[in-house]
């Protein structure tokens, strides 16, 4: 096996938002689905939720991509904090309103009042627990119009379940929970990922009593899963250029991946 | 980046902190079961002492006193410790036939005092010497050595005549007579009538051969006694008319040479 193989499952692993590399398992790729069909129906607003690392951006801004071919959909991965700049921005993309000074929401609503639009434009929000509960009770009413139609993904903690239950229970009409991979879906979530990147050879590495471990150090937990496995694949990367003996091509060695676990902080010595 | 000797030694640190409570729980148990099985160990070495030790003794019927040494003895409940033998045959195997975990066999053997006492005291009764083996398998193995009623010996007189010399002391007699009183066992009441008539008490033997006679009257003995002991007290008829009663229907051979004697004057 030459040694930039390990180099290139390392990469694999990197932590970006890509939906080149999204790998969708069979329970997701249902929920995505069953999601997607609920954007066409005229619903006021969709909600998607889950603790972090379980998938949200990566299934919004596959949503965003997948839907821009037949809709007018606007992806914002940043939440805009201020609430002049938020109906600013959503002026001049949605209604091309390039607005000088301060917008603020009435303002807004009599821009929109004035233009007839023959489509429903929408929006996606990712991490909308950051927005101010007055931005997001600003956003209620907006799509209580029906003339923007948004979809926001939350983290799922109390204090958002608290939001999503004030804000937004009367309005929206679907919302999906991601959850943490389970072991098996973890085997093949890490396998899928490197057989995509053409590393056939680390991807049979994986047996189930390494994937166990991992599952163990993460919980299925994508994000912490791709961190574990790019600094696993570093360390064997660096064993390879300079104590190869170290190391067996055959399967992943625990000890690797303990070690992997310690330097991400999955493990506290 | 990260130093790889650094994540090592990490590494190493973790594993050893993972390990430890299972290596302190394999080594509580470990010290734990080796002190349980040495204290269980020596309770039951000390329990074989014990046994080992253990003198049994026995009393039958006759109250003979058995001394018992386990010769060999591995005990391992300790029920089993209690191995007094009854020398009655019956009690002893009906003892023994009740179901005791002794793996090893107990082997009774007769102590020296016990021959001692045999060779002091003339018994009128068969002592028996019981040795019991092996209960694990319950078998019991007694052998039954009858030791000769009287132990006597024998002086040829110059005369031709038979003179008996008894070695029993009035101790023993005295002794025979505590346990016949309790017993009521015409064998040792007969045995104090031999005795009282070897030592020349007359009337007593003349007594405890009738007591025998009244507890037991198919003892030749206590037929031949009481009528000896008729002539030594000057009754002679009264001796002749027993005797003839009494080989009437026994047709007693000694009974017949016995009258013979008296008739013959040779027993005075």
């Amino acid at each position: 096996m030459k040694s930039n193989i390990f180099k290139n499952s390392k990469n694999v692993f990197l932590d970006i938002v890509n939906t080149e590399d999204y790998i969708q398992i069979d329970r997701v790729s249902k929920m995505y689905h069953s999601f997607k069909d609920s954007v066409n129906k005229p619903l006021k607003m969709l909600l998607l939720y889950g603790k972090p690392g379980t998938g949200k951006s990566m299934f919004l801004t596959k949503l965003y991509h997948d839907l821009l071919s037949s809709r007018i959909v606007y992806l914002y991965q940043t939440p805009i904090l201020d609430d002049s700049e938020f109906f600013k921005t959503l002026a001049k993309d949605i209604l091309d309103v390039k607005y000088e000074g301060d917008l603020n929401f009435t303002q807004f609503m009599k821009i929109l009042d004035n233009r007839l639009l023959d489509y429903v434009p929408i929006v996606l929000l990712d991490e909308a627990q950051l927005y101010s509960n007055f931005l997001i009770e600003k956003i209620r009413l907006l799509s209580d119009t029906r003339k923007i139609k948004f979809v926001i993904t939350l983290h799922k903690t109390e204090k958002e379940d608290l939001i999503a239950k004030e804000h937004f229970q009367t309005r929206i009409w679907d919302s999906i929970e991601l959850k943490n991979a389970s072991a098996s879906e973890l085997k093949v979530y890490i396998q899928k990922k490197l057989m995509k990147a053409n590393c056939f050879d680390s991807a049979n590495m994986f047996q189930d009593s390494s994937v166990k471990l991992i599952y163990n150090l993460t919980h299925g937990n994508y994000r912490d899963t791709n961190k574990l496995l790019y600094i696993l694949f570093d360390i064997y990367s660096h064993y390879h250029e300079n104590n190869p003996t170290k190391i067996n091509t055959i399967s992943i060695s625990n000890k690797i991946i303990e070690m992997a676990a310690i330097h991400t902080g999955l493990i506290h010595v | 980046m990260f130093d790889i000797n650094e994540l090592e030694r990490k590494w190493l640190t973790y594993k050893i902190k993972s390990y430890l409570p299972h290596a302190v729980i394999i080594t509580s148990t470990i010290v734990i079961s080796t002190i349980l099985f040495t204290t269980i160990n020596y309770q039951n070495s000390k329990n074989i002492v014990q046994d080992v030790n253990r003198t049994a003794v026995a009393k039958d019927e006759n109250n003979s006193i058995v001394k018992a040494e386990i010769i060999t003895a591995k005990i391992v409940d300790s029920n089993t410790q209690n191995n007094l033998l009854k020398n009655e045959p019956k009690k002893a195997l009906d003892e023994k036939n009740e179901p005791k975990k002794v793996e090893t066999k107990v082997v009774l053997t007769p102590s020296l005092s016990f021959i001692d006492k045999i060779n002091k005291s003339t018994l009128s009764e068969p002592i028996r010497i019981v040795e019991v083996e092996a209960p694990a398998v319950e078998i019991i193995k007694e052998k039954e050595r009858v030791i000769a009623n009287e132990e006597t010996i024998i002086h040829e007189e110059p005369k031709g005549s038979i003179n008996i010399k008894r070695q029993s002391t009035q101790n023993d007699i005295e002794q025979v007579i505590k346990r016949f009183k309790k017993s009521n066992d015409p064998t040792l009441s007969l045995f104090i009538a031999k005795s009282y008539y070897n030592s020349g008490d007359y009337n007593l033997a003349y007594n405890y051969a009738l007591t025998t006679n009244e507890i037991d009257s198919n003892l030749e003995t206590s037929w031949i006694i009481f009528a000896k002991s008729l002539v030594k007290l000057d009754q002679k008829d009264k001796a002749v008319e027993t005797l003839k009663e009494y080989i009437k229907h026994s047709h007693s051979a000694n009974a017949k040479a016995l009258l013979d004697e008296i008739l013959s004057g040779e027993m005075r």
